[in-house]
């Protein structure tokens, strides 16, 4: 309906290496914002797993590899991190963690995805135990998006949950 | 006005070359505390700074030293930076780049902007690809310097550019 606020989906994993958030995006929504909360015990090192973020096709297949650029700042402990150098990847990345704390939140706001004129745009802030993170990533696909995909391959969540809320401006 | 809702006041989209987007003025809907703007897909006709101004209580647009703002500038490939001014004219919310897939989005939220006594204030949460094709993540906010009536808000590209897409909207926030 235009001009509300409104769930779109909810989706929920436990003991999973990744949560798909599959036909999230329509014709009945132009922006989007998703929550995204969890958690991962059990991992030898914590730091190098952090979750990776993915755009899926309306068809639900992964975009190609080598087309995420994405701008992370990172506020760790007492340190600033400018996480920038990030181009041509194979996925966007979200949140700090460190041993001894294993949860994590995120909060997603994602621009126009079914635009076949502009890249994917999404803006991030996410906070973890090893603190927060803020990031931009610009999937450079012209192709129409139809979901999400968080992922820590080799590793699993132990419990992930996602919101998704869409605003349909018209 | 609806409690506990979303409610649209306004949306402009942007079709052809256009100087300048206003958001409330004579649409202004004065019964929120709270409003959320969210701007999708804009691009511009010159890859230079979208400069916003907010309007008065008469609905005119205010171009005197009364802006402060500040917002930290993530941009791939580039160092992050802080980027601040006070009692400034405007507040610079960043560039489109004219590269393929350009856009500029973002989402604000607005304070205070009915209560005379009070300086409105917003805050700014940018995702763009800039100049140079790169892209950039912006979070801040900004103030005015004086506390006043404010009718909305007012978007122009500096050095007399042109908006050529986008659409912009602005929503109560039902309280």
């Amino acid at each position: 309906m235009a001009g509300k606020f409104e769930k779109v989906n909810t989706f929920t994993g436990s003991s999973v290496a990744s949560l798909t958030l599959g036909s999230i995006f329509s014709a009945d929504y132009n922006f989007y914002n998703v929550y995204i909360r969890g958690g991962m015990t059990g991992v030898s090192d914590i730091a190098a797993e952090r979750p990776k973020l993915k755009v899926l096709t309306a068809a639900g297949a992964e975009f190609s590899t080598g087309i995420y650029d994405f701008t992370s700042f990172e506020l760790n402990g007492s340190n600033i991190t400018d996480n920038n150098a990030n181009a041509d990847q194979d996925n966007s990345l979200l949140n700090i963690l460190i041993a001894g704390g294993n949860t994590f939140s995120a909060h997603l706001k994602v621009f126009n995805p079914l635009s076949t004129t502009f890249y994917k745009y999404i803006w991030a802030a996410c906070i973890g135990s090893g603190g927060y993170n803020k990031v931009g990533t610009m999937v450079k696909s012209q192709v129409a998006a139809g979901g999400l995909k968080i992922e820590v391959p080799g590793n699993t969540f132990d419990e992930i949950h996602a919101a998704v809320y869409g605003i349909k401006h018209t | 006005m609806s409690a506990n809702k979303l409610e649209l006041i306004e949306s402009v989209e942007v079709t052809s070359s256009t100087a300048t987007v206003t958001l409330g003025g004579a649409n202004w809907n004065n019964t929120y505390d709270s409003y959320m703007v969210i701007l999708d897909g804009v691009t511009n006709d010159s890859a230079d700074e979208i400069q916003m101004h907010l309007l008065d209580s008469s609905n005119a647009e205010i171009t005197s030293t009364t802006y402060s703002y500040s917002f930290q500038r993530s941009t791939q490939g580039t160092s992050e930076t802080t980027v601040k001014n006070t009692n400034t004219d405007d507040i610079q919310i960043g560039t489109t780049g004219l590269g393929t897939g350009a856009m500029f989005g973002a989402e604000f939220l607005l304070q205070d902007f009915n209560d005379a006594t009070k300086v409105s204030t917003g805050h700014m949460d940018c995702v763009f690809q800039d100049a140079s094709g790169k892209v950039n993540t912006e979070t801040g906010g900004f103030f005015m310097t004086a506390a006043a009536i404010n009718k909305g808000l007012l978007f122009r590209i500096k050095s007399n550019n042109n908006f050529l897409t986008g659409r912009f909207t602005i929503y109560g926030i039902g309280s």
